[in-house]
């Protein structure tokens, strides 16, 4: 296949993943599961590996919700950004929840999505978001190649827009 | 690679909307503003070049793949380098679509993996999104991003 511009260096997901310029931590990054759910087995009570992906989500639009406050000039910029990787929480999260709805009636409950542990950090920057929107969109792609394929589509998309935030980040 | 039915009916459906993505791009090319000239050729090359890997990734399961059409219907006449913009950005996000199409109907790459039906059409997704954002910020559209690109 052609390389096209936007070729992804090949970097596994951490375990525990410092979500951008906010310096989120999820808590009990230990509970989380190398494997992806798969709802074939008994359930263990596997992390759905979405979870993950909704929260960088939501710490993304956070840092840029912040930025927007500090940065007249590029306020349509930022809350666009903030608005599309809302979306992509809400949407990830429709899906975690639909997944556990249909889990076995033996499997233990799907585990709450895990209050991030916000440490005191310094105000995210422009540099900050650009960073956690490259790790996001990293970690997306890459989450993407082996899940179920609805759920590629979507990781898909939600990579692709990571990358158009990028070009549009001042 | 060996492909499934429903992974070679995605790539089918991926094949013709790059055929249509190459056609259209002859258009933009006559009427784009010479600013965008690079960008037009660029795009047009990228198209035809995942359009012919396609192509040859179904000859090579046994699958003929689908011709171009002699004609494609154009949603705007295009007549001056604005159509000529809205028409790239519309090429891009439906080609965009095709790909996103491609992974719902993909199965997965063996972990660690770093190549395979997934790879190319995550990129190609990507590569789609970029442009499509690209033409409607030249447009000045605003926001030019989406939050779901390639959903119809």
């Amino acid at each position: 296949m052609p390389a096209t511009p936007s070729s992804f260096p090949t970097v596994l997901s951490r375990r525990c993943v410092l979500l951008g310029g906010a310096g989120l931590v999820i808590s009990g990054c230990s509970l989380f599961g190398e494997q992806p759910r798969n709802q074939s087995t008994p359930d263990v009570a596997t992390p759905d590996p979405l979870l993950v992906v909704s929260a960088a989500a939501r710490a993304d639009a956070a840092a840029a919700t912040q930025l927007a406050a500090t940065s007249p000039p590029q306020v349509a910029v930022l809350q666009s950004i903030a608005a599309e990787r809302t979306a992509h929480a809400q949407a990830l999260d429709a899906e975690i929840t639909r997944a556990a709805g249909t889990s076995s009636p033996s499997s233990t409950p799907a585990p709450a999505v895990p209050a991030p542990v916000v440490a005191p950090t310094p105000a995210p920057t422009a540099a900050s978001l650009r960073a956690g929107l490259q790790e996001h969109q990293r970690a997306a792609t890459q989450l993407a190649y082996t899940v179920a394929p609805y759920r590629a589509g979507l990781l898909g998309s939600i990579a692709a827009a990571c990358a158009t935030q990028l070009a549009v980040l001042p | 690679m060996t492909l499934t039915a429903d992974e070679q009916r995605g790539l089918a459906d991926a094949v013709r909307a790059e055929h249509a993505a190459v056609y259209a791009y002859g258009l933009v090319d006559a009427y784009a503003s010479p600013q965008r000239q690079t960008a037009v050729t660029e795009a047009a090359a990228v198209h035809r070049q995942r359009r012919d890997a396609t192509m040859s990734l179904l000859r090579a399961n046994g699958v003929q793949p689908p011709a171009a059409e002699a004609g494609y219907v154009i949603p705007v006449p295009v007549t001056d380098p604005a159509t000529a913009a809205a028409l790239a950005a519309e090429v891009e996000s439906e080609t965009a679509v095709a790909w996103r199409a491609v992974l719902e109907r993909s199965t997965p790459q063996p972990p660690g993996a770093t190549a395979g039906l997934r790879s190319t059409s995550v990129d190609a997704l990507t590569d789609c999104a970029l442009r499509c954002a690209s033409w409607r910020a030249a447009l000045g559209q605003r926001p030019s991003t989406t939050a779901f690109p390639g959903q119809p």
